[in-house]
């Protein structure tokens, strides 16, 4: 059994009575260690996919199952999923004004322990981890997200990711916003870290930019909430070159 | 520019806060004497007539004029109806009220029994030792509280500021008082509240700062209120003259009580500065875990005699309790604490660290022991270890001598001896006797450096004594055995004396010089070990000593002087109370409850916007945490009373700066109909900061008078209303004058339904040019049953005004609250989050220990929301 396994998922949204179905049976497996990427085209349900994942109470799952480590992920609430491991990073993160990158991080780190981190060895890890990423001083002294820019935010989302050091991240759209220096740093800081602790990816991105630091071993193409095409490396490569439309198309023939 | 609040002056007059409560009491008891032999039957009832009016200015001896405000008081507010425009008072009972309570008399105290449980409850949440809860809500005894702020009282007398409860200054300052109570300012007929305050105000405080003074640090109401609880109708009178500075602190008790009502409850961790003892001991716990505060200000850095290892940080209206030095040669004879604020310590002042006296003394421990390793499954089982003095005397062995060993896992335990400490050898074996049973200890030699050592093949005691460290650097006393019982643990101290200290005696140019010395690698245990020799009343000096790498720092615990006889007794060397034929002395002292150990140095520097509170500045290895005893200041304030109407009067002169802040809190049944204003001069500046927690009904909506031309008015609050609760606030501001500037700065929180409402009401005078005003309010609801109004009135009759207005009501944000519990935050963390960060600009416009207190306490108002 895969550590992480989805089963013919499927999600709707919206008020009950205009429910919209955006995943349509998605199955997949992803174990510890394993970068896996899935891409699609705008609006195929890779979000979805990450928020459903997370617990994000909007979306409605209506068959299949997740299990984590052989548990069921559906029926925990969002902090014990973050608390036994998984780990997203937000598209779009929510700013929280007043409350300092530093301050939410370690509150964050406390929710998990059952004793609070020391303040010298947080700062510690905190100091460790900012330069991995090459993160300002400044960025974690600012209010959390709070008029950050698209690259500023990915960075943070990393951050915590580094900080948190979950067994699972789902990494949505981590390419987007930045700019190409700040996708090598994080792509790479992503690379050590999942080296370094066995931790297991899931990379949502439209495009192979960021798998060129982050590598993954499988490939999953996600159109109109199914997965169309499962493959190798090579699979990102053909998608740089022609595009999703052989896809598309063949999803719709289908 | 604001008043950086460290510019201000904590601080204290305990002589005059003296002076005024014999006053007081001299008075009252000249009144009650008189009142005994002549109707010995007044009683404070319910309700209020003239009878009653006249009755307290009576009891006061107070001059014809305030009578005459008294009775005019009365007589308004009997012909004016209670104000509609606002929350509900209907409910509230004139009559049911007792409106004077005579100070001192007996009888007045709440039962503790009908203290409301979610009162204890708070109180209990805050860490408020019971004795000081039960002053707080008014039903214990005072403390004796040795609040002492000598030299603050007499820097401020010497510049003239007056600082004195209000009922002594109308009978010290006569003039003053008449001049400015209830007639420039606020007058008696302002609105029905006011007409009942000025008929039965009492208690108080008055200041008056003279010109071009500058009190530098806040000045508080609690360090003088401490000889009596502030009344429910009590009267503050502020007089700033023109060039001076203030920032006063309303609303809080006996600071600094705690330490010597509860020695477990110790400040001594701020005091030590707790970097390593606070934290890794975890014998002391930091109630304030997870607070940090960008603090801008002076930093004091403290070392003392007697530890060469740590120094404490400060800030500068963090209180210390300390002892003056009496004598700059001499060990002072007396010892007389009192709160200190760094700025007043000099070098040999002494600190005082509390003692641990908590002991749970056990007769035996559980040891879990897994036997078995390889190829066999492993064997689980207890053992009983006995708790005795002899086990105690084998763990010192161990400490200084011992090891664990073993190829897989741990089979061994060694301790090594040179081969002349025949007598140690023995003992060991015995010990392993009596304690274990273990027979079986065999001795082997290592001629080349002479040792000899005691080796134990034996999986049981391996385990058990791998709880005591293995490795030198590693040695440490576990937390059970650092609270069992004294004696148990001189049998401790003797044996590590014995294997790894020294006596150590040496003929210098003045005459012999000699001290008891255990020297250890551990830090741990060096500190620890310090920390038992305290509670065998012995005090020790702890050194460091660094050594060429790669070797260990090592730590030396000392006892010297007049304790060596002491310490000679227990390790069974027998030293005389004599030396170079003098006695021989100590520079530390050590009572019941204290060390006492002098000032090395303190110095001070300024430093900008760094985090201080549980977090480590790092590079200085120290924390910096500030006053543990200020709680009560957050504490609700509990009065079996419903109705609190005080009353605040504030001049502000020509060029003056102001700063009024306060933390109210009062308990859930009272009716918190306050009055605040002040007259604001020419190119001064005042400054409101308030937060409204507690209290059924809130009506208060502090007041600026601009009436000087550049006059500015700075307005910052926070309110919270919660189940039941209305809270009616706002700011108003009169630009009478051209050129004044008003800011305006509100920010409410309500949950579980309850109502909050801000009125913001400005007024720009026609003549008043090229004003501004700026009023921003923001709303937070947290939930569907919440209410959040806001109604700005604003009344600008001068076409130059320069107005910005802004309001905005926020729910808790669904994504918001998604993201962080995404981060592993519950919904409680994740709510409290948001609202920390919704008030945290004003939060770090509060003095460091009240932004902490605030904090927490609204901490504690959202985990009531979920519950």
């Amino acid at each position: 059994m895969a550590d992480i396994e989805i089963r013919d998922l499927h999600v709707e949204v919206g008020e009950k009575s205009s429910r919209k179905e955006i995943l349509s049976g998605v199955s997949l497996d992803i174990n510890q260690g394993d970068i896996v990427a899935l891409m699609g085209p705008n609006g195929s349900g890779k979000s979805t996919l990450a928020y459903v994942l997370a617990g994000h109470p909007s979306y409605h799952v209506t068959r299949g199952s997740v299990r984590f480590h052989g548990k069921d992920l559906l029926a925990m609430k969002p902090h014990e999923r973050s608390r036994a491991g998984l780990f997203l990073s937000f598209q779009y993160p929510a700013e929280v004004s007043g409350v300092t990158v530093s301050n939410f991080l370690r509150t964050a780190m406390n929710a998990r322990l059952s004793t609070p981190v020391k303040i010298a060895d947080f700062a510690k890890l905190l100091k460790e981890k900012m330069s991995l990423l090459k993160v300002d001083q400044k960025l974690v002294n600012r209010y959390l997200n709070e008029g950050f820019s698209g690259g500023e935010k990915k960075r943070c989302e990393i951050l915590q990711l580094a900080m948190l050091q979950p067994q699972f991240a789902v990494l949505d759209e981590t390419d987007s916003g930045t700019d190409v220096d700040a996708l090598k740093v994080l792509g790479e800081g992503i690379s050590t870290i999942a080296r370094s602790t066995k931790m297991g990816v899931l990379l949502i991105t439209h495009y192979n930019r960021i798998l060129q630091y982050v590598k993954p071993s499988r490939v999953h193409i996600l159109v109109n909430g199914k997965i169309v095409k499962s493959g190798g490396f090579e699979l990102a490569e053909h998608i740089e070159k022609h595009g999703f439309d052989s896809f598309i198309n063949a999803e719709v023939s289908a | 520019m604001p008043l950086p609040y460290s510019v201000v002056d904590p601080s204290v007059l305990e002589q005059s806060a003296r002076d005024a409560a014999k006053t007081l009491v001299e008075l009252d008891r000249d009144v009650f004497d008189h009142a005994d032999t002549e109707s010995h039957t007044y009683k404070a009832t319910p309700g209020l007539s003239e009878k009653l009016v006249r009755e307290i200015s009576k009891q006061k001896n107070e001059p014809s004029w305030m009578l005459d405000i008294r009775l005019r008081g009365l007589h308004a507010f009997l012909d004016t109806p209670v104000p509609e425009w606002g929350p509900d008072l209907s409910a509230l009972k004139f009559d049911d009220i007792i409106y004077y309570a005579r100070p001192d008399a007996k009888g007045n105290a709440t039962n503790w029994d009908d203290v409301p449980s979610e009162i204890k409850k708070t109180f209990d949440r805050l860490g408020i030792p019971q004795a000081e809860q039960k002053y707080l809500a008014g039903a214990g005894a005072q403390y004796d509280s040795d609040v002492v702020y000598h030299k603050i009282r007499d820097d401020l007398a010497a510049k003239g500021v007056i600082f004195e409860d209000m009922d002594v200054a109308l009978h010290k300052y006569p003039d003053l008082v008449k001049e400015y109570f209830m007639t420039k300012c606020i007058p008696v007929t302002d609105h029905k509240f006011i007409m009942l305050h000025a008929a039965v105000w009492s208690g108080g405080t008055f200041i008056y700062v003279p010109k071009h003074v500058h009190v530098d640090l806040p000045l508080q109401a609690y360090f003088r209120m401490n000889a009596k609880r502030g009344g429910q109708f009590e009267h503050t009178l502020i007089i700033v003259e023109e060039g001076a500075q203030l920032h006063y602190i309303e609303g809080c008790f006996t600071k600094g009580t705690l330490v010597q009502s509860n020695p477990d409850y110790k400040p001594i961790e701020d005091i030590k500065i707790g970097d390593k003892v606070m934290t890794d001991s975890g014998e002391y716990k930091n109630v304030y875990n997870t607070q940090v505060i960008p603090y801008s200000g002076d930093l004091y850095t403290i070392e003392t005699y007697g530890d060469s290892t740590q120094r404490m940080e400060v800030t500068a209206g963090h209180p210390i309790l300390s002892v003056k030095r009496l004598k700059k040669r001499d060990r002072n004879k007396q010892w007389k604490k009192s709160w200190m604020i760094p700025k007043y310590l000099n070098k040999l002042d002494y600190l005082t660290i509390p003692i641990n006296k908590t002991i749970i003394s056990n007769s035996t421990r559980k040891y879990s022991i897994t036997h078995g390793v390889g190829r066999h499954k492993p064997k689980k089982y207890e053992i009983n270890v006995p708790l005795s003095k002899d086990f105690f005397r084998l763990i010192g062995y161990y400490l200084a001598e011992g090891s664990v060993s073993g190829n897989e896992g741990d089979h061994y335990v060694n301790f090594s001896f040179n081969e002349n400490e025949r007598a140690y050898i023995e003992d060991v074996k015995q010990l392993l006797k009596t304690v274990f049973g273990y027979e079986k200890a065999i001795e082997t030699q290592t001629p080349n450096n002479h040792g000899t050592n005691v080796v134990v093949s034996s999986v049981d005691l391996a385990q058990v004594f791998k709880e005591f460290g293995k490795g030198a650097p590693n040695k440490v006393i576990p937390h059970w055995a650092m609270l069992e019982d004294p004696e148990k643990q001189k049998q401790l101290l003797s044996s590590l004396f014995h294997g790894d200290g020294n006596f150590y005696s040496k003929q210098h140019k003045s005459g012999y010089k000699e001290t008891f010395r255990i020297s250890t690698t551990s830090e741990k245990l060096a500190r620890q070990a310090r920390e038992i020799l305290l509670r065998v009343k012995i005090p020790a000096f702890l050194n460091k000593q660094k050594r060429v790498s790669p070797r260990k720092p090592m730590y030396t615990v000392g006892v010297t002087g007049e304790y060596m006889s002491r310490f000679g007794e227990m390790v069974g060397i027998p030293v005389s109370n004599k030396m170079n034929g003098k006695n021989r002395a100590s520079m530390f002292y050590i009572d019941d409850d204290f060390l006492y150990v002098p000032i090395k140095r303190i110095t001070k520097k300024e430093v900008r916007d760094i985090p201080v509170y549980d977090i480590s500045v790092e590079d200085l290895h120290t924390y910096v945490a500030a006053g543990v005893t200020v709680h009560n200041c957050s504490a609700p304030q509990y009065s079996a009373n419903s109705l609190h109407a005080g009353c605040v009067e504030i001049f502000v002169k020509k060029n003056a700066r102001m700063r009024y802040s306060s933390v109210e809190n009062w308990s859930k049944n009272t009716y918190n109909l306050n009055t605040k204003r002040a007259m604001v001069d020419e190119n001064s500046l005042m400054e409101w900061v308030s937060a409204q927690t507690g209290s059924g009904v809130t009506m208060l909506y502090p007041c600026s008078v601009l009436k000087g031309e550049g006059a500015k008015a700075d307005h910052i609050s926070i309110a919270v209303a919660g189940k039941n609760q209305f809270q009616d606030t706002g700011a108003k501001v009169y630009h009478l004058a051209p050129r004044t500037t008003s800011i305006i700065r509100a920010k409410s929180i309500s949950k579980d339904g309850g109502v909050n409402t801000f009125r913001g009401h400005v007024k720009v005078n026609k003549s008043a040019d090229e004003c501004k005003v700026s009023v921003k309010c923001d709303a937070l609801q947290m939930d569907l049953l919440s209410v959040s109004n806001t109604y700005p009135f604003m009344k600008i009759l001068n076409s130059q005004t320069d107005v910005a207005h802004e309001a905005t009501v926020g729910k808790i944000d669904s994504s918001q609250l998604f993201y962080l519990m995404s981060r592993g935050l519950d919904e409680e963390q994740a709510m409290q989050l948001i609202v920390q960060g919704f008030i945290e600009n004003i939060v770090k416009e509060l003095p460091l220990e009240y932004a902490v207190e605030l904090n927490r306490l609204i901490a504690l108002e959202m985990e009531s929301h979920s519950a």
